[in-house]
């Protein structure tokens, strides 16, 4: 039986002028409905790209290789205009910078119900309806009132709310959060984590959480994908993988978490070897070379 | 019978209450503007025809004229040009010109510039390219040469002036929109509507073109101006206007000479296309401001925190 969506070996390269950056090398992975993968890893090892490679999304220079497969079709190498049958109501994502996730000169409420009227071909009384419900679904009180604020009168957490409105509002099969908590302080993070928790549970969708911290990795997620230098270095059960770390830069990931320790002085940086950045050279041994390779 | 005029009542007295009308009001200079275009384009399209014979007719013995006496009729209190023209009639008959022309003229390049701007911005690649050499090529011709080119070939005439000045403005709004396009486009609710499966078009129309419209609308007020004084100096080089049509630059050029003796022939129609052009400007910042929803509510608590002073 094929499962939902099937990544296989994945290679995602960016070629410049100055020479070539391998952002993923080779990455395999597999979920279905219901699934909550957390990608964790350090910056720069190809998490964001691997998440956006996923709706058809990473530019130009950006070259992809390789099999992304959704619920059968394929999505590498798909022209525009069928990715976007796929974008929104197979996968949807939710990013990073929520600040300026919304276009400043639209109401919040005419930003969401279009979604539905465009994509979902509802009528306009039906879709300023689903959008002030799905408002309160994620937590917006009052929505009815909010409904004709623009984005600006919107506090950080709440336009964040707002972008999970909107991708899960055309109730996707997969949610990609692509580090959707990083640009919010941490009050607002335990809220949108719940919201976001709750919504998979209530929808069955499938969840690939991105995200470089390892608590909400634990909180979300049922399985753990480790991502270094553009590749999977260690996939299991959440539980499993924070317990019995196998793979060496697991174990020193883990060794840097602040909540693990008492005091800052026993936190043990990520060593030098396993910092993905060419300039600082050094290679641990018997691991794969670091993700920047510059080949002119 | 009663009830149309009491909704238009409900409606005037909506609008009244609108927060749009209520900045408008409480701001002074934007009033002002708007007053003084109005003013211009009623004198232009409804008083202009009434006095057509009157402001062309000359009299050599009311030669220069000076202005701000009214014993020869209310017509010479801006005094007489160098014809025995009446000045103030010739700027009401000018009007109509001037404004047809800025109009025109302005809405035309304005209209094509943004559309290729943006377009042009938002794919990129070599259809961007192209349109930004050609952009360069109409740019690098100095446009009062093409003009003249162009306007020595077609007859002179009002249209043909609107056309050549509306083609060779292009490449100003056409750079402006593409540049800002290019920045919005990698802003990050353009890529949030990617991920929702907006197409191409629905994002430049509903992301792009919104947020650069008001830049766009500001300079093309901006360019009003300018508008107005290139076909002044195509008139002046003999390929613009022709008597009798006249126009508020062809007025200043014709001034120009006398300059030294009769500073009132070139001195009120130059004030008249300053006021003209410096009130588009208020009036388009004072839009750009209201239409933000960002900076209108800055607008609306300044006017709010007043009235509490007062009371």
């Amino acid at each position: 039986m094929s499962k939902l969506l099937e990544i296989s070996d994945l290679k995602i390269t960016f070629e410049s002028g100055f020479g070539k950056v391998d952002a993923v090398r080779g990455v395999n992975l597999a979920m279905d409905m219901g699934d909550a993968i957390a990608v964790v890893g350090a910056s720069g090892s190809g998490k964001t790209v691997l998440g956006r490679s996923l709706l058809g999304l990473v530019d130009a220079p950006g070259i992809v290789r390789g099999s992304i497969k959704f619920g059968g079709t394929e999505i590498v190498g798909k022209p525009e205009k069928d990715l976007r049958d796929i974008r929104g109501l197979g996968i949807g994502m939710v990013f990073q910078d929520a600040l300026d996730g919304l276009n400043p000169v639209y109401s919040i409420g005419s930003q969401l119900s279009e979604i539905f009227m465009v994509r979902l071909g509802m009528s306009h009384s039906a879709s300023k309806a689903r959008a002030i419900e799905i408002m309160e679904q994620v937590g917006i009180r009052r929505a009815a009132e909010r409904y004709h604020n623009y984005p600006h009168q919107f506090s950080g957490g709440m336009r964040q709310r707002i972008c999970i409105a909107m991708a899960i509002g055309m109730k996707p099969k997969i949610l990609i959060a692509d580090e959707p908590t990083t640009a919010l302080d941490v009050t607002v993070q335990a809220g949108i984590l719940r919201l976001i928790k709750t919504l998979q549970s209530e929808t069955g969708m499938g969840l690939i959480f991105v995200t470089h911290d390892l608590a909400v990795a634990r909180m979300v997620s049922t399985r753990i994908v480790v991502m270094y230098a553009g590749q999977i270095v260690e996939e299991g059960p959440t539980e499993e993988v924070f317990r019995f770390p196998k793979h060496p830069y697991t174990k020193a990931l883990l060794a840097a978490h602040p909540a693990r320790v008492r005091s800052w002085r026993d936190l043990e940086p990520i060593p030098e070897a396993f910092v993905t950045d060419a300039s600082s050279g050094g290679e641990a041994p018997g691991h794969s070379s670091p993700s920047i390779v510059v080949t002119n | 019978m009663q009830s149309t005029p009491t909704i238009a009542n409900t409606r005037i007295r909506r609008w009244r209450a609108s927060p749009k009308w209520q900045m408008f009001t409480s701001s002074p200079l934007a009033v002002a503007s708007a007053c003084w275009l109005i003013f211009v384009v009623i004198l232009a399209f409804v008083v202009a025809p009434l006095v057509v014979d009157q402001a062309n007719h000359q009299t050599i013995a009311m030669r220069f004229y000076a202005p701000f006496r009214l014993d020869k009729g209310f017509a010479f209190f801006l005094g007489a040009d160098s014809l025995g023209r009446p000045i103030m009639l010739q700027l009401i008959v000018g009007a109509r010109t001037s404004v047809l022309i800025a109009i025109f003229a302005v809405s035309i390049s304005a209209a094509i510039g943004y559309t290729i701007g943006v377009i042009s911005g938002y794919f990129g690649g070599w259809v961007d390219n192209i349109l930004l050499r050609l952009a360069d090529i109409i740019h690098t011709v100095p446009s009062l040469l093409m003009a003249l080119v162009v306007l020595f070939i077609l007859q002179p005439s009002i249209f043909n002036l609107i056309i050549v000045l509306g083609i060779t403005r292009i490449p100003v709004y056409l750079r402006t929109s593409r540049t800002q396009t290019m920045e919005v486009r990698e802003r990050m609710f353009v890529e949030v509507s990617k991920a929702i499966g907006a197409s191409n078009w629905r994002i430049i129309t509903r992301d792009i073109a919104p947020l650069v419209f008001p830049t766009i609308r500001t300079l093309a007020m901006l360019e009003v101006s300018a508008v107005i004084l290139s076909a002044a100096s195509l008139t002046f080089l003999g390929i613009g206007l022709q008597r009798p049509d006249v126009d508020w630059g062809m007025m200043v050029a014709d001034g120009r000479a006398y300059l030294k003796s009769t500073w009132f022939v070139a001195v009120f129609p130059g004030i008249v296309i300053v006021l003209t052009a410096l009130a588009a400007n208020i009036l388009s910042n004072w839009l750009r401001a209201v239409e933000d929803p960002a900076q209108s509510t800055l607008f609306f608590r300044a006017k709010k925190k007043k009235e509490i002073v007062k009371a």
